[in-house]
């Protein structure tokens, strides 16, 4: 059985946790934007021309991963523009609000169309591109891609305080927070052996946002276990000797045809987890690092066997 | 009732006339000799006889049966083909490729029996291949590929052999080996047809000559009537002189092959 | 300078080897495993994991290599011996390209309702048409160059319409599986995928089986081989048909795995006697043991991500094409 869960509804539920007055916002970011952007080593800033003591007013953002989280904190005014990667429900959390503002194609026309005062994007980017921008003088700011959820908090915190949305950062991790804390600690000996299975055979070990969500969920990772680090292929025979009770998937699309995905039926697969089906997280889950993580933990929890 | 006969064959390519209308006849234990100049339509006409080639009318008759009505296989069995310069694609030995004559023989999964061993053998002698017999095909020289191809021919125990200039870039003492070959396949009882471009050869050995020209028949009889000074002037555009001793000098080869 | 030998003595030695491949394909994987303690747990029909290791992962790996082996082996001599020229093999010539074109178009267009065996039937009429058109480009009685130039525009047109479908097809996985199916790889393989292949793949080698004497006839040309009761046409198709049923099957279940076809029949053929009847069975047999032996050293080899089959098949044949073609050249000169 798969699990299905509405999108629109989840992005919603994660969108502006409180609607702080703008000048409150304004004056804590105002106060709080100079000292910790030194402070953000991860963060590349280039082209430091203008507006360095207010918010920047015209963001444009040209990754998924930044859409998400502009749209989460900043004020409405404050968008220039959103990648068209976020108004795709399969992997956007933000896809309905998406559509209320231009979408871009990371173009270097139309970016300079847009007259932005701030580039958001990721740290894997397309680095002829970023030279391009750099050159003509723009403001950009990567995001690094989180593999814990410690990273993730500090992508929230170091792009809040970009945008002059402290306040609403800080919301933002305690509500995240605080559903983490609701899913119940398994004890270390109780916990069943799991792990993420992709179409190609990857799989996600140590530092993986996926590991993290499994530990924190009950499960023991397999991958991890067996000293997989990162994403990574793990053959047949080594995912079989570890025996794991369930397998979970995470496709970045639908049932399609490939053979990527053909291997996901291998029947030893189902057979090694006594006809457990495998189990798909939506991938929007962790395409980003965001809060909705919290929101994979519990379907991982829900996932785990019930007790006899 | 002669043993191949064919009847008003014609033929075209590309509507270019190769045959037209030609009679050709076989008899058993003779040789005929196919000759004239180049294009006449000797090689098409042995194609035909062969099966390799289907003649656009006329008819052939092995024996009291029209050839289209015979099986393949038996056909095979009966009438053996040599084309004109046959191309060994493989570097098999010689005595395989004598082998390679027994196909028509044999049964799709059956091996060479002893009597096809015998058989094999004896041709291999009468080709005075023994020294070559494991040699392969590609290290022999001319005269000896010939009469390995000329062999393996005979291996199959054909009642007719069809053979395109057998002798063509032979030497002068390999040439007489192959027609002597040819001339003993007949004295056992069959017959062969061959193309020759030597007009000493084909009068010496043929016991009847078909002279071709432009896809017809200029003339078909014994040596001496076919190779007339008219018929040569007609046929290939060389003037013999019409005496007696030109005509004999054309008829006879007064040299001989000598024995090993 | 290798000589012949008797051909009972050769199948026999090449029926042991690749037993041996066979039988140390099953033995060792990526992982070691008790063997004995596997088999044990198999025959005992516990559902262990060792005997699912055992069964489920390598048993059909390496049967599938041994019957994709034996395919290719057996249709590169067919081939060669059909087209007279030792560069005709299903790499070359298409058969393997149009294959894999088949089977791309069965695999990520086909709807999912038709059966699995849409896609061997898209690679075997995928092979027939990339080979007939190879054939009919070239001409009967193409020269090696002829027949390679051919092969080159249809494979190259074949491998850009691959390219070009996996780009459009529907699934974001489809992009990165063009290595996968020019190259070919056996990694992963289920018993599905087996049976998938099997039919035609038997079907192809029956249609073989009675073909040696012909071939062996048409050492001595076209003409000759007719003269000697071989019905020419109906031998051309027993053989595209065939090699396009085998090929079509096999390569729809690992890709275009390449060279064997071609390196196989080329070192057996001295231990035939270059007869290209006896060439069949042993060429069938040397693919087998080709690709066994690959593929084993694909498992073996410590890399992070397991390399394709395919690479190491062109590894070793790459360089023996350039061996013909240097001696080849020799020989013209």
């Amino acid at each position: 059985m798969e699990l299905h869960f509405c999108g629109e509804f989840r992005a919603s539920e994660w969108r502006r946790p409180i609607a702080l007055p703008a000048f409150l916002t304004d004056a804590i970011a105002m106060s709080l934007l100079r000292p910790t952007l030194l402070l953000l080593s991860l963060l590349t800033v280039a082209g430091w021309a203008h507006g360095a003591d207010t918010p920047p007013s015209r963001v444009v953002s040209i990754n998924l991963c930044t859409d998400q989280l502009l749209l989460m904190l900043a004020d409405a005014d404050q968008i220039a523009s959103v990648s068209y990667l976020s108004l795709q429900p399969e992997s956007s959390f933000v896809a309905e609000e998406a559509q209320r503002y231009p979408v871009n194609h990371a173009r270097p026309e139309e970016l300079l169309a847009l007259d932005p005062d701030l580039i958001l994007t990721v740290e894997f980017t397309d680095r002829r591109l970023l030279g391009l921008l750099e050159k003509l003088g723009y403001r950009i700011a990567q995001l690094p891609m989180p593999t814990s959820i410690s990273g993730i908090e500090s992508n929230i915190r170091s792009l809040a305080k970009l945008l002059g949305q402290n306040a609403r950062g800080e919301a933002l991790i305690h509500q995240m927070q605080s559903m983490l804390s609701r899913i119940p600690h398994q004890p270390a000996h109780q916990r069943p052996k799991a792990l993420f299975y992709q179409p190609r055979g990857y799989t996600s070990g140590i530092d993986t946002l996926q590991n993290e969500a499994l530990a924190l969920a009950g499960w023991s990772n397999l991958a991890a276990n067996i000293g997989i680090s990162g994403y990574s292929s793990i053959d047949l025979e080594s995912l079989l000797l570890g025996q794991p009770d369930q397998i979970f998937s995470s496709a970045y699309t639908g049932e399609t045809r490939s053979l990527a995905q053909r291997q996901l039926h291998h029947p030893a697969l189902r057979h090694i987890t006594h006809n457990r089906p495998i189990i798909e997280i939506p991938f929007k889950y962790w395409i980003c690092g965001g809060p909705m993580i919290a929101d994979a933990v519990a379907e991982l929890h829900a996932a785990l066997p019930k007790k006899q | 009732m002669s043993l191949l006969r064919g009847t008003a064959l014609s033929l075209a390519f590309d509507d270019q006339p190769i045959l037209e209308a030609v009679d050709i006849e076989l008899d058993k234990g003779e040789m005929l000799g196919l000759i004239g100049p180049n294009g006449a339509g000797k090689s098409s006409l042995l194609r035909c006889l062969a099966g390799s080639a289907r003649a656009d009318s006329g008819v052939l008759q092995l024996g009291e049966q029209r050839l289209e009505d015979i099986p393949r296989s038996e056909r095979a069995r009966r009438i053996a083909y040599l084309p004109q310069q046959t191309e060994v694609h493989w570097p098999l030995s010689v005595k395989r490729i004598i082998e390679l004559g027994r196909i028509p023989h044999l049964e799709p999964w059956g091996k060479l029996s002893a009597r096809d061993q015998q058989v094999i053998e004896s041709v291999i002698a009468d080709a005075d291949l023994l020294p070559f017999r494991h040699r392969p095909y590609n290290t022999l020289s001319g005269g000896e590929r010939a009469r390995v191809l000329l062999a393996r021919a005979l291996a199959s125990e054909p009642e007719i052999l069809l053979a395109d200039e057998p002798v063509a870039a032979l030497d002068p003492a390999h040439q007489l080996d192959v027609m002597a070959m040819l001339a003993e396949h007949c004295s056992q009882g069959n017959a062969v047809i061959v193309v020759l471009h030597d007009l000493r050869l084909a009068a010496h050995f043929c016991q009847r000559l078909q002279l071709l020209h432009q896809g017809c028949t200029l003339a078909v009889g014994k040596p001496g009537e076919v190779l007339t000074p008219d018929n040569l002037e007609n046929a290939y555009q060389i003037h013999l002189p019409d005496t007696q001793s030109a005509i004999d000098t054309l008829l006879n080869i007064t040299w001989q092959r000598i024995p090993k | 300078m290798l000589g012949e030998i008797r051909q009972s003595r050769l199948l026999g030695l090449l029926v042991a080897a690749a037993s041996s491949l066979f039988l140390f394909s099953l033995l060792f994987g990526s992982q070691t495993i008790p063997v004995f303690q596997a088999l044990q747990e198999t025959f005992d029909d516990t559902s262990s994991v060792l005997a699912l290791i055992l069964t489920e992962v390598r048993l059909p790996r390496a049967l599938i290599a041994l019957f994709a082996g034996a395919t290719l082996g057996l249709c590169g001599a067919a081939m060669q011996a059909m087209l007279r020229n030792p560069l005709a093999s299903p790499g070359l010539i298409g058969s393997a390209s149009g294959a894999a074109l088949g089977a791309v178009i069965a695999l990520y267009f086909g709807s999912a309702a038709l059966s699995q065996f849409s896609l061997p039937l898209g690679g075997i009429l995928g092979s027939l048409g990339a080979t007939l058109l190879v054939y009919l480009l070239a001409g009967r009685n193409a020269g090696t160059l002829t027949l390679i130039l051919a092969g080159v525009a249809i494979n190259s047109l074949t491998l850009a319409l691959i390219s070009l479908l996996l780009n459009l097809a529907p699934s974001p996985y489809a992009v990165q599986e063009i290595v996968l199916w020019m190259m070919g790889s056996l990694a992963n393989s289920s018993m599905q995928n087996f049976w998938i292949m099997l039919p035609g793949t038997l079907l192809g080698w029956m249609l073989l089986l009675r073909v040696g004497r012909a071939l062996d006839a048409l050492t001595l040309g076209e003409e000759t081989a007719q003269s000697m009761g071989i019905d020419l046409p109906r031998l051309r198709w027993r053989i595209f048909l065939a090699v396009a049923l085998a090929v079509g099957s096999a390569v729809s279940v690992t890709g275009a795995i390449g060279f064997i076809g071609l390196v196989v029949p080329h070192m057996l053929r001295p231990f035939v006697g270059y007869q290209p009847g006896r060439l069949l069975a042993a060429s069938a047999l040397g693919g087998a043991i080709l690709l066994l032996a690959a593929d084993i050293l694909v498992r073996l080899l410590p890399a992070q991500t397991e390399i394709k089959v395919g690479v190491v098949t062109a590894l070793v044949g790459a360089p023996f094409f350039l061996y013909l073609i240097i001696k080849s050249r020799r020989y013209n000169q």
